[in-house]
């Protein structure tokens, strides 16, 4: 600001200031990679920035598009993070419930049969052939694990560009009044 | 027209880009509450966050009271589809997963299918009951009233609090 009456931009883009360094400020403490609710917390963070940005579009100019277009796609990437944690807790719980009825089925097993030890440590730790639900469930938690790991590396990336152009809505007298 | 009173105090969003944020929730819901469109979910939510940043920047216009109870309300339409958001984007990933899957995987993602679509079940009835609760005659009414919303804008998709 200069001292007189902000311009349409300046005003625009001190009202998205407040939300803009909430999101640094965010991101900036999510230390933890492994963590889904710092992640999340990061994501509606961006949410809050976007949306709001989207309403101030017409008086954002260029910059303003530099911004909505790097929050999408962070909105994107950290979506992918959070489908995938919820659904890497479904694939867990099915695993687990998964072993606790084949830990059924072997005590049923040596309640008819106590001497039938083998086979029932069997039941536990071989795959019971193709309606054993263990092989598909590990196979889609890996695929999981892997879809994560990718997912991160881009959220890293699509942070970076982004924490750049939102240092020019935070710091004054920058690309803000472009 | 918006009920300003003597309160106008600094620049906000206009009254008529808030009538459409709100009559774009009418417009989404019948597709919301409809059993198998997924899109639908994903769009009102959209819509709900949309009418949430509005009304927060328009603040600055009319102070933090008058859009209170508006906000909380858009914010509870947000909370009420984010479960069944969720189980949309699981089962889709998990018909996909099954369908890419080798034989001796099969019954693993089977499993998976049957668990999203059950919780998908649970999850859009409880959201169907609660956009019923939230998004009634009474509201309608209200945002009308505060905005100046034509009434055609409101009831041409859904029809007087209809949900689905």
């Amino acid at each position: 600001m200069n001292g007189g009456a902000a311009s349409p931009a300046e005003q625009a883009w001190a009202r998205l200031a407040p939300r803009a360094r909430a999101l640094l400020a965010t991101a900036q403490a999510a230390t933890d990679p492994r963590s889904s609710a710092q992640l999340h917390e990061v994501r509606l963070a961006a949410k809050r920035l976007r949306y709001a940005a989207e309403v101030l579009q017409p008086a954002l100019g260029e910059h303003g598009a530099v911004v909505l277009a790097g929050l999408r796609r962070l909105q994107f990437v950290l979506g992918e993070v959070h489908d995938l944690d919820l659904r890497v807790a479904i694939i867990e719980s099915e695993l687990l419930l998964s072993q606790q009825e084949l830990a059924m089925a072997a005590s049923r097993l040596l309640a008819d049969d106590p001497a039938s030890e083998a086979a029932a440590l069997a039941l536990l730790v071989k795959p019971a052939g193709e309606q054993d639900p263990r092989p598909g469930l590990i196979a889609v938690l890996a695929d999981h694990r892997r879809q994560r790991a990718d997912a991160l590396s881009a959220y890293r990336l699509a942070w970076q560009d982004l924490e750049a152009a939102l240092q020019c809505v935070t710091v004054p007298g920058t690309a803000r009044n472009q | 027209m918006g009920n300003h009173g003597g309160s106008r105090r600094r620049p906000g969003v206009e009254d008529g880009e808030l009538a459409r944020r709100w009559a774009a929730l009418w417009r989404e819901l019948p597709r919301a509450t409809a059993a198998d469109d997924l899109e639908g979910v994903h769009d009102l939510r959209v819509a709900s966050r949309r009418v949430r940043a509005a009304m927060e920047l328009d603040v600055a216009r009319h102070g933090k009271g008058w859009h209170r109870s508006l906000r909380r309300t858009a914010k509870a339409v947000t909370r009420a589809l984010g479960d069944t958001r969720d189980c949309d984007a699981a089962l889709a990933a998990f018909v996909a997963a099954r369908d890419a899957s080798a034989p001796e995987h099969r019954a693993g993602a089977d499993r998976l299918v049957r668990r999203a679509a059950a919780n998908r079940e649970l999850a859009h009835a409880a959201m169907v009951d609660a956009l019923g609760e939230i998004m009634t005659p009474r509201l309608k009414r209200k945002v009308r009233r505060r905005f100046g919303l034509p009434d055609g804008d409101l009831t041409a998709a859904s029809g007087e609090g209809a949900t689905s």
